[in-house]
């Protein structure tokens, strides 16, 4: 009962449906006069004349409206789309810049490594190979592999503070979500 | 006779109608959960306001979007004061307000002219 009442009280079309009721039991009714019958069909004609009017506006602003929301959702549409563009922009730009950055640091390392290993070479090694060998090839082969290895070192050097960054951003990321 | 006064929320319109200066006034967004409990009241105040209406009564419409049981109801609202005008005799204008560039509106606001036959302007709000 109480969700008959609901469903009434929400119904927009109220008056419409109390002419119909009216007409119904106006017709379920016998030894009606022409007049009154005619004056019946009036009320209905005029009410239904209403009704065709409302309706026709209703469904014109439901088009319009329907037309208003799709032109706003492919908006929408659109400007997620250069936004997830952009945000693939962003992270390119970024990995680059972190790379280069990565890079630079990765050289320094490099320098000072190799710094080092000349160091080493020029006040250990070469002395040990003088005292024991004193042989110019085997003191040039070796400062060739000390050489070599400098540029297995820097890629190695890279991938690992690379590594790094990427758990520090992924970390970072996490926290902030 | 009070006036009715409503502040507007993200689904209803603010609405603020005063018999004492005739001017009527609905805007912002209407999309209520229950439109009849909403505009109801509004009918309601237009039936009395009938009784004592000014000789000129205004009404500015500015709403953003409504949905299609509002636009009924916008109906309602605007035959009541189409009694006004021919059962009273009483003067009544609407300004029909719309954001810039919401052509949409504008033509809706066309609709109901055509249907009520009230005397409508039209306002380009700009944004």
């Amino acid at each position: 009962m109480a969700r008959i009442n609901k469903e009434k009280k929400e119904d927009i079309y109220l008056d419409e449906a109390f002419f119909l009721t009216r007409s119904t039991q106006f017709l379920q009714e016998e030894d009606k006069s022409v007049s009154e019958t005619k004056a019946e069909l009036k009320t209905l004609v005029t009410n239904y004349a209403e009704l065709l009017d409302q309706v026709k506006l209703i469904t014109r602003i439901s088009d319009r409206l329907q037309r208003k929301l799709d032109q706003t959702n492919d908006e929408l549409n659109n400007m997620n789309q250069q936004i997830q563009e952009k945000n693939i922009q962003l992270e390119k730009t970024i990995n680059d810049l972190t790379e280069a950055k990565i890079g630079r640091r990765a050289t320094t390392f490099v320098f000072v490594f190799a710094l080092a290993l000349f160091l080493i070479s020029e006040a250990l090694i070469e002395p040990w190979i003088e005292r024991f060998y004193n042989n110019f090839l085997i003191s040039l082969s070796i400062k060739g592999l000390i050489a070599l290895s400098i540029k297995p070192v820097e890629s190695l050097v890279e991938r690992s503070l690379l590594k790094k960054e990427r758990a520090r951003t992924l970390k970072t990321s996490e926290i902030r979500a | 006779m009070k006036e009715l006064v409503l502040n507007g929320t993200k689904q209803t319109p603010s609405v603020n109608f005063n018999a004492a200066s005739g001017m009527l006034e609905l805007s912002g967004r209407s999309i209520p959960e229950n439109s009849f409990e909403f505009y109801n009241p509004l009918i309601e105040w237009l039936n009395e306001y009938t009784a004592v209406a000014l000789d000129l009564t205004k009404i500015k419409v500015y709403l953003e979007y409504f949905n299609t049981s509002s636009s009924k109801y916008i109906l309602e609202v605007l035959k009541k004061l189409k009694e006004i005008n021919e059962i009273a005799g009483k003067e009544v204008s609407v300004e029909w307000c719309y954001d810039e560039g919401d052509d949409e509106m504008m033509e809706t606001g066309e609709d109901y002219e055509d249907v009520t036959g009230l005397q409508f302007t039209y306002t380009e709000m700009e944004e």
